[in-house]
């Protein structure tokens, strides 16, 4: 009674995916060799005979196995029957080739019939085929991936092209819908609405499915749908199902967010007042993810041998990230050789790559203050305990992308802010111990209001 | 087979044939290609004690926010409902008999029978932009409560202090394992190449009861353990020369013993021959930049004031002020332990009403000043801090033995408790996660001390997922099998 508590027909029907491919391939093959044997006029008859045979077996099995399978329901009837007559067909015609075949020298009708019954079979094989994916993978995928004239030609709709700009995607189309894409649709489709569920449109998941409304409107809570995507994974009825990877907490957090903001299906994400938690969740799914200068920055990759020579002067230089050729440089004050001029020189090779400096704690001079500014892609710059006068900050404003400077512990002065006004886009400044007074420091806050300036306690 | 014999068969098995067939092909190959590359690229630099060979993969795996760790770790764990997480509820309830519920299917390690409710014993104020709730024990802490996330709903699996402090510090409550410093360095480096990249630093008293394993290397190489700093005297034992060896001399000597090392390396092949040259000459470096570094005479007295830290005493102020000038010479990993915060209420020192006031006055102070001065000097952006015990205190009061105690004291508790993280890419000003009306369970958005882990090295660039390392004949994860990066505190 080993079978008694599960589904036994369903057990042996999943093996439909498995068996189906053997008849495919007999038949196949059988077809090649009659090919093979035409042209190179080699014998081949007694192998053609029985790939024929053992096909025909074959595709009576996967027949019987593909009947299980579909007794579990949930496919598009009209896909499901095509697939299943068309099989049928090719099976009974298979063993009828297979008689043909061994008639064929001998009855003058059946070496007439036999090319044309071949390729009726092969014509079945193929549709059957064709119809048996789409109800795995969705109608869609094959072509999923085409050329664009390809999907033309095959009758597909140009798709809508995503729109990830916060300011303007749709909350089901470039949010929600996507969602379902990824997680829901591989078995929520038109060719294999499982539980006869959709979650194509908005018709369909408005319609439910066989258990009844999945979605109400204002109480995700209380809608299906939630429910069964927020279950412990181990439940039985957690979604999704078979092992498929889950949804993630920002996917089901903005899920539940869409259902308890009224089920907006034509809304703009804008439109219902996205929470700053909301916003930072759809960054998960793409939408509104903020590029940084560093992100957007593309460089060459970093020649090995100029980052050793510099590792030679005792600097240390490293790459920030594995995924970028930006690259952080200091160099440390324990250092026995003080830091010239002539090094600096030699750090130019690498100047478009190195977006983080720190020099703090060593004396600077003019030369190299202005060398400084030639880094044109610093975003930070960490100058404290340099003895930088207003006049080394001078080359600094050539920093057109610095957002972080610290100069703090320096003689810099009021008369330095005529320079640190002009760096637009600074968004930290530290300038504790420095000579600034509190009416400069009011007066450099006025002219860049977005700059964050740290200038000690108090 | 156990840790320890896996060990050491791992280091015997270099010298058995299959090995020696193996180096063979490798390294006829290796020599072949080295004379192609030029001889200054064999063994370039000091690659093996910078940049551990990760399989091809160079660490931070994304940009990172956080470039050093501070961890104030308190041992013993302090009480959430008298610093933070404040339970109005729970005083209505003070006296009264704990709910069978709660205890039903719970282990404690001291409470019997039925304990009763214990109201929070101290004040609470609002403070910050955000009316955030801040126990009066803490009056220095409240004005930097806009710079640090709060996190309430911290949970963890074990309610002893040694298997708990070790969940917290290497990702499981049985040792072995490497800790999160050691993970840390391993796969960043150090930023000085004069100083360890992972140093520790305990306040007096007593070591936390996990031991150095809380500080270990585990399976890592050993020159990733960290590097304990004592409290007076040399910071680390026998830094300065004996009387009557000149640093010339240690040189020489030292150069001989690296030479004798190295040829033992190349016969048999133990990564830890090469741990130790470089342990050897990091110590020869050590012994300029460490007495030079951990004296904190050398900063200026308002400072040392702000801290409440006193030259030559063995206290957290003078920790925390050491833990900024550490990061500031950038060390990775600065792990500090405080110790004492179990407050039982066995006797006075342990109890809610005399010794976690003392306790309190400890170290307010110095962690709000390492706040302050980590931001005014503009570390804070780049320096992750992080505060915290092992477990959380039970709602209950505690009843050892079944008999009221003479103090008010809290057992320890697995389900909920509080900590806080600030700088590097932590959002300030805001408390994540909720617990229920008396703080037995965190009930929106528990944090888990795998989670906490995966966050601390997602701001250091590193995805807790993909940074492994292979002993015992699978990966090993700083966080298992398990973590999630807390987004929501992260800016």
């Amino acid at each position: 009674m080993l079978f008694l508590e599960t589904n036994t027909i369903q057990f042996f029907g999943r093996f439909h995916a498995l068996i189906v491919h053997l008849p495919i391939g007999f038949i196949i093959i059988a077809v090649l060799f009659e090919g093979l044997a035409w042209k190179k006029k080699i014998d081949l008859k007694a192998a053609i005979s029985y790939a024929f045979l053992v096909g025909g077996f074959a595709a009576v099995l996967a027949v019987v196995l593909g009947l299980m399978l579909a007794n579990d329901g949930g496919y598009n009837e009209t896909a499901l029957g095509l697939h299943k007559w068309t099989a049928i067909a090719m099976t009974v015609l298979t063993f009828l080739l297979y008689g043909v075949n061994r008639k064929k020298n001998t009855q003058i009708w059946a070496k007439k019939s036999y090319p044309v019954l071949m390729g009726l079979v092969v014509v079945l094989l193929s549709v059957a085929g064709h119809y048996g994916g789409n109800l795995t993978h969705g109608s869609t995928y094959l072509f999923e991936h085409a050329p664009r004239p390809l999907q033309a030609l095959a009758g597909i709709a140009p798709k809508r092209e995503r729109v990830t700009n916060i300011e303007t995607a749709l909350v089901f189309e470039d949010a929600i819908s996507f969602i379902f894409e990824k997680k829901c649709n591989v078995c929520h489709n038109s060719d294999k609405a499982k539980g006869d569920l959709l979650l194509t449109d908005k018709a369909s998941i408005l319609n439910g499915g066989s258990g009844g409304a999945v979605v109400v409107a204002g109480a995700a809570k209380k809608s299906e749908l939630y429910k069964r995507v927020t279950l412990d994974k181990t439940h039985k009825k957690f979604m999704p199902t078979e092992g498929r990877t889950p949804l993630t907490k920002e996917e089901t957090f903005l899920l539940e967010w869409w259902i308890d903001s009224g089920l907006s299906f034509d809304k703009k994400i804008k439109d219902l007042k996205p929470s700053e938690k909301v916003i930072a969740y759809l960054q998960s799914i793409g939408i509104g993810v903020k590029t940084t200068f560093i992100d957007a920055l593309k460089l060459a990759k970093v020649n090995e041998e100029d980052v050793d020579a510099i590792r030679a002067l005792r600097f240390q230089v490293n790459t920030i990230s594995n995924s970028s050729e930006v690259m952080e440089l200091s160099y440390s004050p324990y250092n026995k050789e003080p830091l010239t001029a002539d090094k600096m020189e030699a750090l130019l090779k690498l100047k478009t790559h190195i977006t983080w400096l720190n020099l703090s704690n060593l004396p600077l001079n003019t030369t190299i203050f202005s060398k400084i500014g030639t880094f044109e892609n610093l975003t930070e710059l960490r100058l404290s305990h340099t003895k930088m006068t207003d006049q080394a900050l001078k080359p600094l404003t050539k920093l057109k992308h610095l957002e972080y400077l610290n100069v703090y512990g320096n003689p810099i002065t009021d008369a330095g802010i005529e320079y640190l006004q002009q760096m637009k886009n600074l968004k930290k400044l530290y300038v504790w111990k420095t000579e600034l007074t509190k009416a400069g420091i009011e007066k450099l806050k006025a002219a860049l209001p977005q700059l964050d300036v740290i200038s000690g306690l108090d | 087979m156990d840790l320890f014999n896996e060990a050491r068969k791992r280091k015997l098995e270099y010298v058995t044939r299959r090995h020696f067939l193996k180096k063979c092909s490798t390294g006829l190959g290796g020599i072949a290609l080295a004379s192609l590359i030029g001889p200054q690229n064999v063994f370039a630099g000091q690659r093996h004690l910078e940049q551990p060979d990760l399989g091809g993969l160079h660490l931070p795996h994304h940009l990172p926010k956080a470039k050093r760790v501070i961890y104030l770790h308190m041992a013993g764990a302090p009480s959430q409902l008298e610093l933070f997480d404040y339970k109005p509820e729970l005083q209505k309830l003070d006296g009264l008999d704990c709910p069978q519920s709660l205890l039903e299917g719970k282990r404690f390690a001291f409470i019997q029978g039925t304990p009763k409710m214990l109201g929070p014993q101290v004040n609470f104020g609002r403070y910050g932009q955000a009316g955030t709730y801040v126990s009066d024990l803490l009056p220095n802490f409240r004005t930097i409560v806009d710079d640090v996330a709060i996190i309430k709903s911290m949970h963890t699996d074990e309610f002893n202090h040694a298997p708990a402090q070790l969940l917290v510090q290497t990702g499981s409550p049985r040792t072995g394992r490497p800790s999160m410093g050691a993970w840390v360095t391993y796969g960043l480096g150090s930023e000085n190449e004069n100083l360890p990249g992972y140093m520790v630093l305990v306040s007096g008293g007593k070591n936390p009861s996990a031991g150095k394993n809380a500080w270990g290397s585990g399976f890592l190489p050993s020159e990733y353990q960290g590097v304990q700093c004592r409290n007076s005297g040399d910071p680390i034992l026998y830094v300065s020369n004996p009387n009557g060896m000149s640093r010339d001399i240690r040189k020489k000597s030292l150069k001989a013993i690296n030479a004798i090392n190295e040829a033992q390396y190349k016969e048999f092949n133990d990564d830890e021959t090469m741990s130790r040259i470089s342990q050897y000459e990091m110590a020869f470096k050590m012994q300029v930049s460490v007495p030079d570094i951990m004296d904190v005479s050398k900063e200026p007295e308002y400072i040392r004031e702000m801290y409440g830290a006193k030259q030559g005493e063995a206290s957290f102020a003078n920790n925390c002020l050491l833990a900024r000038r550490l990061v500031e010479q950038g060390v990775r990993f600065v792990q500090l332990y405080d110790w004492g915060w179990d407050m039982h209420g066995t006797n006075k020192a342990s109890s809610l009403d005399v010794g976690l006031h003392r306790k309190c006055r400890q170290i307010d102070k110095p962690m709000t000043a390492l706040i302050q001065d980590l931001k005014q000097r503009g570390l804070l952006d780049d320096t992750l801090v992080v505060w915290g015990g092992e477990f959380g205190r039970t709602p209950m009061r505690e009843n050892r033995g079944g008999f009221e105690m003479p103090f008010h004291g809290r057992d320890h508790h697995t389900e909920a408790y509080t900590i806080w993280m600030a700088g590097a890419g932590v959002k300030g000003g805001i408390t994540h996660g909720e617990t229920d009306q008396i703080g037995f369970y965190g009930i929106k958005d528990r944090v888990h001390v795998h989670d906490l882990q995966a966050t601390i090295l997602n701001q250091l660039g590193i995805n807790h997922e993909k940074f492994t390392y292979n002993f015992q004949g699978r990966n090993f994860r700083l966080t298992d099998v398990h973590g999630h990066v807390i987004k929501d505190i992260l800016s």
